[in-house]
């Protein structure tokens, strides 16, 4: 087994110093207009590309920083006791609860599933999973930044996003009565806090350490320990997270530079000017990039004048609420059917705002 | 013999790079090809958590870890430090105007978005000597400000720069061509370019994407976009004098608020 690990990351090894040569050369080659792609096309992506980074990194570390905090020092049982049991305010109260637990949507699957099991109805739980990236202080304040200041982006954003949550959680109320029944195995916890090491497996399909409790480097839940202790706790699971996130965002960032820059200008037009086809379009980009919440006003931002206003809105709605990374986790902690169906809801939900804003040319 | 955790090392690589990158960015000002100058000041927090994280990564180092599975994540990280290394670009050029058309009256609906439209309150347009200074401190602001009180300026001698874009407009209007510049509310990403529709006499003999100054006669003209197949009344400068200018550093215009 450990051999084979080995030779395994030494084939993995292997492919760095390769990737490195590829892409060096795929720039050179691109950078003397050796291709159809032009010179100014290559200068033009790359702009694109890292201002996206550098933009929305800030606010990633920002929201990794929060999120470590409260990895650190806040546990579910808090949140069940401040969220009030089988009433219609707690829909409410649940919706909001990003303003005192700014997680993202990376943590958020791992901690609805523990609340689920901690006795939290189905209906309250979902409604917190779906809100919590959104309406989020820090997830707010990139979108102020991305929109120049604007109150207004940040007001929608929000205020779509908290009923579309409330909305979405009170009809899986309607369907499931009894939440525990659509988790996977309630007995036994897979999923960990931290989202970093789990997600990663999820990513590269690799369930061989799966089942492992021990899905942190590190023992959080010990006995208690040293201010100093949990500062480098903080700063470990930072550094892990920013991997976990940032590569998401880079990716998009990425994707987003190739379609402003690499897709003939007929097809953008044809796509982003489309009042039904730029929201369908849009909403899949969201699912498929898995960005951060933190980060996606910046490539939303970046869309803006060759989208339509409702896809550009459906993408900011749609990303935090769902995406590949969160249905994978999803999958793992509730039944496939539950998961299809809240995929089905929200893709609902986020097709109609858009039509909406579209149709009515807000 | 202590085991080399070669996953902590290439990250630790990372953030070592990602801080260098950043450090030189800022210094030499490039930063602001990239991004919006009022952005800058959390561009330095993240060279600052880079530069933590990587000294923190030297901890982790010394004390070890038990190996896991290489990831293969990492080589996302290093696509954009590629980029930014082997090509060093320089910011936006003006060809994006051929990828977003040119903004240049307000009846594009898709800029004039009422959740994503910005607020601009109108600003006070001073007249030097009769004539109407758009410089890069006012351009946007005073662009809406002809847009929305086309009447009001009509007759109004202008001065402008900018750069020239011959091709995203309606090419029914003669001798006609857009002096515009790249407003960036955020970062590069988000560049529009926007402008005012001119015509002159001799423009054959300018090239597209020089930098010019002209003064000019405010006048109004029947648009036709091509890009949102919209019709609308337009500002027209009748350029009376026009000169080369260089090339800014810096081509980039910012919302006025």
């Amino acid at each position: 087994m450990t051999e084979f690990i080995l030779k395994n990351n030494k084939v993995k090894l292997a492919i760095y110093p390769i990737f490195l040569v590829i892409v060096l050369f795929l720039i050179r080659l691109f950078d003397q207009g050796a291709t159809m792609i032009t010179r100014g096309d290559l200068h033009t992506f790359s702009t694109i590309f890292l201002s996206i980074v550098f933009e929305a990194m800030p606010f990633v570390m920002i929201g990794v920083f929060a999120s470590s905090v409260i990895q650190v020092f806040v546990s579910e049982e808090l949140l069940t006791r401040i969220i009030p049991k089988n009433s219609h305010f707690a829909l409410f109260a649940a919706s909001i609860s990003g303003f005192m637990f700014p997680i993202c949507e990376c943590a958020n699957v791992p901690v609805t599933r523990r609340l689920v099991k901690k006795g939290m109805p189905l209906s309250v739980a979902i409604t917190f999973m779906l809100a919590v990236a959104i309406v989020n202080p820090i997830v707010l304040l990139s979108t102020y930044y991305a929109f120049g200041g604007s109150l207004r982006v940040v007001l929608f954003r929000g205020g779509i996003g908290l009923v579309g949550a409330i909305l979405i959680g009170f009809i899986i109320g309607l369907i499931y009565k009894n939440g525990e029944r659509e988790l996977n195995d309630p007995e036994v916890d897979l999923s960990c806090g931290c989202g970093h090491d789990h997600h990663y497996e999820v990513h590269d399909h690799d369930h061989s350490n799966h089942h492992e409790s021990s899905c942190c480097s590190h023992d959080h839940h010990g006995p208690v320990k040293s201010i100093k202790d949990k500062a480098l706790q903080i700063v470990d699971h930072m550094s892990g997270e920013l991997y976990s996130v940032g590569r998401f965002l880079i990716l998009g960032a990425f994707l987003s530079g190739m379609i402003q820059t690499m897709l003939p200008r007929q097809l953008l037009v044809m796509i982003g000017q489309g009042p039904v086809i730029s929201v369908i379009t849009m909403m899949l980009l969201a699912y498929g990039l898995s960005l951060c919440a933190e980060a996606d006003a910046f490539i939303a931002r970046s869309f803006i004048g060759q989208f339509t206003p409702g896809s550009i809105m459906a993408f900011m709605i749609l990303g935090p609420m769902i995406d590949v990374k969160n249905t994978l986790m999803l999958l793992d902690g509730f039944k496939t059917k539950f998961v299809l169906r809240i995929i089905g809801i929200v893709f609902l939900f986020c097709l109609m705002i858009g039509l909406i804003i579209n149709l009515l040319g807000l | 013999m202590k085991k080399w955790n070669i996953n902590e090392l290439i990250w630790f690589g990372i953030l070592v790079a990602f801080s260098i990158y950043l450090l030189n960015l800022i210094v030499s000002g490039s930063i602001l090809h990239f991004i919006h100058p009022k952005m800058v000041k959390f561009a330095i927090g993240s060279f600052s958590v880079f530069l933590f994280l990587a000294i923190y990564q030297v901890l982790v180092l010394i004390n070890g870890r038990s190996s896991k599975e290489l990831r293969l994540g990492y080589l996302l990280f290093i696509l954009p430090l590629l980029f930014g290394f082997a090509l060093e670009p320089q910011g936006l050029d003006e060809s994006i105007t051929m990828r977003r058309s040119t903004t240049i009256a307000s009846a594009n609906h898709l800029n004039e978005s009422f959740i994503f439209s910005s607020n601009v309150d109108p600003v006070e347009l001073l007249l030097t000597d009769d004539v109407l200074v758009i410089d890069e401190t006012n351009f946007d602001g005073a662009l809406k400000q002809v847009k929305n009180d086309l009447e009001q300026y009509s007759g109004t001698r202008v001065s402008i720069s900018g750069f020239i874009d011959l091709q995203t407009h309606d090419q029914a209007i003669s001798n006609s061509f857009i002096i515009s510049r790249l407003l960036v509310t955020c970062c590069a990403a988000d560049a529009l370019p926007i402008g005012l529709l001119t015509t002159y006499e001799g423009v054959e003999d300018w090239e597209e994407y020089s930098w010019i100054h002209v003064i000019g006669t405010i006048e109004q003209v029947l648009y036709f976009d091509p890009w949102t197949n919209t019709e609308y009344i337009a500002p027209l400068i009748h350029i009376e004098y026009i000169e080369e200018i260089d090339r800014p550093d810096v081509i980039y215009v910012y919302p006025s608020s």
